[in-house]
């Protein structure tokens, strides 16, 4: 993933999921939506 | 996935913890003090006062972050930011949620027997073969015998797009594979926006592709019926727009889509030899979720994934509510043309004095003409 920081709009949740699990991503997805905050998703070799 | 943690009402550990009973209120706000007062994890003041045993509390913290997970999968808004801190407590804590649960969450919808029940396992494997993108949508022989002859008189490309337009399988294959996130600036909901982000050839070599992997459906009947359905809705909701001065465009694709869930899921199941007679039955009941999770899955867009989950009802659309009564009332005048009227009715967000029924009934005839010369 180029930029690691976008709209939901643009790409779903579980198209992030997709390219971290192939990408073998180590982090936190933090996710806001009208002030919800999903505040991290810990993800490690998803 | 590790675990995911939510301010969103009813998300809150304490809050979620009352509502499953196993938590008072008194209990809970004598509870955040402590660990306020202790400098400890709210959950730490749990398992130190024994309110929980360390089994039960990774079970009820794990039900809940596989809820919030399941809700978050389906927001079409919002914004995203990835970053590669890990706070340590996160490597260190006991909890792991599951896409696969989370997905299987948001098929099963309302339908809570579903979790008790054998349904409960066989929409697990769905959740799971959507979520590893171990299933294929079929391919009607028609379809690929048109293609192949395109090819094989080296017809212009746009004849062969003109093709992929017209069906659901091709045109949400082509857009899953626009709209990877290898690069997140574009993303296209229809195959007019593909083409303006990508030459013709690029896209023509997507279709190849498909061509390469494609399987025939099982129920080949049936799921031509489904699909000569899904180009009528589309050709009657692009003329329904054009009434109400709505993008043509998007409500042809969205009506495309509307009922690929579907199709998908008839597959799914008979690839898990589910019984012909338990089919129409499980397709009804959990298609529209199927269909909502695949445009997710593949990223088609948020208005098309609203109008998939809520066509058959349009009251409960939060947004893009002008669209999703375009492919209820699309859906309806095809369905049931005699009711033209009540599906009318219905509809709370489309300007009604702008419609023409009479019109759109009398251009069903050329519809059907255009649908035979695909199908």
């Amino acid at each position: 993933m180029q930029k690691l920081n976008g709209t939901l709009d643009v790409t779903s949740l579980a198209e992030i999921l997709r390219l971290c699990s192939v990408q073998q991503k180590t982090g936190a997805l933090n996710l806001v939506r009208a002030g919800i905050k999903k505040r991290s998703i810990f993800i490690m070799a998803c | 996935m590790i675990y995911i943690t939510s301010n969103k009402a009813g998300e809150r550990v304490g809050e979620y913890l009352i509502q499953r009973g196993d938590l008072t209120r008194t209990w809970a706000g004598f509870l955040l003090k402590d660990s306020k007062r202790n400098g400890i994890a709210f959950t730490t003041s749990l398992l130190k006062k024994n309110i929980f045993n360390k089994t039960k509390l990774e079970d009820a913290l794990s039900d809940l972050a596989n809820t919030a997970l399941a809700d978050v999968l389906s927001w079409t808004n919002g914004t995203f930011e990835f970053s590669d801190k890990l706070p340590q407590q996160a490597l260190d804590g006991p909890i792991r949620i599951s896409e696969v649960q989370a997905m299987q969450q948001l098929l099963q919808g309302n339908d809570s027997q579903s979790a008790v029940d054998k349904t409960g396992e066989l929409l697990r494997n769905i959740a799971q073969k959507i979520s590893s993108d171990n299933f294929s949508l079929p391919l009607l022989p028609n379809i690929m015998l048109k293609l192949e002859a395109c090819w094989e008189d080296n017809t212009v490309d746009g004849q062969i797009l003109k093709i992929v337009r017209s069906d659901q399988v091709l045109s949400a294959f082509l857009l899953r594979v626009v709209n990877a996130a290898v690069d997140s600036k574009k993303h296209a909901s229809t195959i007019k926006q593909a083409l303006e982000l990508y030459s013709v050839d690029h896209l023509i070599g997507v279709v190849h592709a498909q061509l390469a992997c494609a399987q025939p459906p099982k129920h080949k009947d049936t799921v031509s019926q489904m699909s000569q359905h899904a180009l009528r809705c589309a050709c009657l909701a692009e003329q329904i727009a054009a009434q109400l001065g709505e993008d043509m465009e998007m409500a042809f694709i969205c009506g495309l889509f509307h009922n690929i869930g579907k199709v998908l899921l008839l597959q799914l199941l008979v690839d898990e030899n589910m019984p012909d007679e338990q089919l129409p039955q499980l397709v009804t009941k959990y298609s529209q979720n199927t269909g909502a999770l695949l445009s997710r899955r593949w990223n088609l867009g948020p208005v098309v994934h609203d109008c998939i989950k809520f066509y058959a009802q349009p009251q409960l659309a939060r947004e893009h509510q002008n669209m999703v009564e375009i492919i209820y009332l699309s859906h309806m005048l095809l369905l049931k043309p005699n009711e033209a009227e009540n599906a009318v009715q219905n509809c709370t967000h489309v300007r009604e004095e702008l419609l023409n029924i009479a019109d759109l009934n009398s251009n069903l005839a050329l519809i059907d003409e255009v649908v035979a010369a695909i199908y």
